[in-house]
């Protein structure tokens, strides 16, 4: 009974030596569209924010605020999704979760980092999204002046409001990811309470005042 | 005498390989025929039919997943435009959502382009908008025409994404162009099996080692039929697919799965006739050993 293997082999044998040539291009970009492993289809939205000790503001206003370095690995990096913080405009009214990327999940529950910029202390461009008629409806009163505060779970920041700007929503030239200094840019859909999508956006850009600078080399 | 008696149980034996060697190159391509029939007949079972995506949709609940995923979206949405969150509930009800599934399958086995008709969805859509404004007593300052527009379509765009199955529209030319072909291919097949499985049985002289040479196509068969889908499942590589959408994913793993254990039916109607061939074989072939002992 061992004629039924030696076809079975041969069978396999001339379709492998007749077929894969022609198929093997194509395997090779089917099998990347599978993982070494089973899909994890929940999610686990992770709370990292852990408030540190505010070191950077002074205590009275004759002295001048410390430059502390903090060390990226000294401190958990967010995860896509991961609330690691909050934003605070006191004189808007703002106060809201921060998570770390722009999506559905993030600006439903607070505000996000926009994907492709950078996180506090980075040295880089921060964009923050949100919500127009729910947690940046407040930056329709936003001047020049005010103070954005950011709380981490590695360090506190604070930020002044330098300029607004309405634009297109496609307007690339509203902002400079690539910019080398520490900048922060806070963006929405604009005009505030209406109901509907719009494409106009509403840029508050502020400049970078204090708090712990991320020492990329350790 | 002795000589010539030799040369002549030389040439019977020599006859009698040739014989064996012919007949085992027949169960071959009854082997290699069976197995490639069983490969269309499954195909024509599962991927070619639109009753088998019904099914796989149906036993991975599709429908419900993309209704409840469908939701979530539409509610993010209505969230970003302004609107109160249960507002998602006004427009996507579950009938018409199953409806819209039903239409898009429909149209792909079909042979139709298989694009998701939004032309309903936006109508609800845009009545549910009038509803809740007059509902709210909205003023038209905070009712940009161009802004529910654009929140409309955008929805439209959210609604078709959920009901289309990517590479959909691409995978239906071709089924649909191969559909003919494999019907032809499935006549040919059965014609050559059973012609292979005539020559088999009416040109062997002895009853035994006719039922043998059967018995080594269909176990052959059956054999090369059944070692692909074990080791696809046995790899575990269909529950590795990188989909992260629940809805597509329990419906490409039940499908994929459904069509590999879909060959284990020729499978066993293969090994059932083998098995039955063996029992014929060891019937006649102990008739034989008594009649020539």
């Amino acid at each position: 009974m061992i004629l039924p293997i030696v076809f079975c082999i041969i069978t396999y044998l001339a379709a492998a030596a007749v077929i894969l040539p022609a198929v093997s291009s194509y395997l090779a970009v089917a099998d990347m569209f599978f993982s070494d492993k089973h899909q994890a289809l929940s999610k686990e939205h992770t709370n990292i924010f852990v408030p540190v000790e505010d070191t950077s503001v002074p205590s009275d206003s004759s002295q001048t605020p410390r430059q502390d370095t903090v060390n990226i690995s000294g401190f958990t990096f967010p995860s896509y999704e991961d609330q690691f913080g909050e934003l605070m405009i006191e004189d808007c009214g703002i106060k809201a979760d921060l998570f770390f990327g722009d999506s559905w999940y993030a600006l439903r529950n607070g505000v996000g980092i926009y994907n492709g910029s950078a996180i506090p202390g980075y040295g880089k461009t921060i964009m923050i999204a949100g919500h127009n008629n729910t947690y940046f409806n407040g930056l329709k009163y936003a001047e020049k002046g005010q103070i954005v505060r950011i709380r981490t779970n590695y360090g506190n920041y604070r930020y002044e409001i330098t300029g607004i700007k309405i634009t297109d929503n496609v307007d690339s030239s509203a902002y400079d990811l690539d910019a080398d200094s520490e900048n922060l840019i806070l963006y929405t859909c604009y005009p505030f309470d209406t109901l509907g999508l719009t494409d106009q956006r509403a840029f508050i850009y502020a400049k970078y005042l204090s708090g712990p600078v991320i020492d990329k080399n350790h | 005498m002795s000589e010539n008696k030799h040369s002549h149980h030389h040439r019977h034996r020599r006859k009698s390989r040739w014989r064996s060697f012919l007949y085992c190159l027949m169960s071959f391509f009854l082997s290699l025929t069976l197995s490639l029939l069983s490969l269309c007949a499954v195909l024509a079972l599962t991927v070619f039919s639109e009753d088998y995506m019904l099914k796989a949709m149906n036993t991975s609940d599709y429908s419900n997943t993309v209704k409840y995923e469908l939701k979530t979206y539409m509610t993010d949405l209505v969230y970003a435009s302004g609107f109160e969150e249960s507002f998602a509930s006004s427009f996507t009800d579950s009938y018409n959502i199953q409806k819209a599934i039903e239409n898009y399958i429909e149209s792909f086995y079909g042979g139709d382009k298989s694009i998701v008709d939004t032309t309903a969805f936006k109508q609800q859509l845009y009545a549910a908008v009038q509803n809740y404004i007059t509902e709210k007593n909205l003023d038209e300052n905070t009712v940009a025409s161009d802004g529910i527009t654009y929140f409309i379509n955008e929805a439209a765009d959210i609604y078709s994404d959920q009901i289309a199955i990517p590479f959909f529209s691409v995978i239906g030319k071709y089924i649909e162009s191969t559909r003919t072909s494999l019907s032809v291919a499935i006549g040919v097949l059965t014609v050559m099996v059973l012609g292979i499985a005539a020559v088999i049985f009416f040109t062997n002289r002895f009853k035994h080692r006719r039922y043998r040479y059967l018995c080594y196509g269909l176990l052959g068969g059956a054999l090369t039929t059944a070692v692909l889908p074990t080791f696809i499942l046995l790899s575990g590589k269909i529950g590795q697919v990188n989909l992260e959408t629940r809805s597509l994913y329990h419906l490409f793993v039940e499908y994929c799965s459904g069509i590999c254990y879909a060959f284990y039916i020729p499978v066993f109607i293969l090994l059932a006739l083998a098995a039955v061939t063996f029992g014929m074989y060891v019937k006649y072939y102990s008739k034989y050993r008594n009649a020539n002992p």
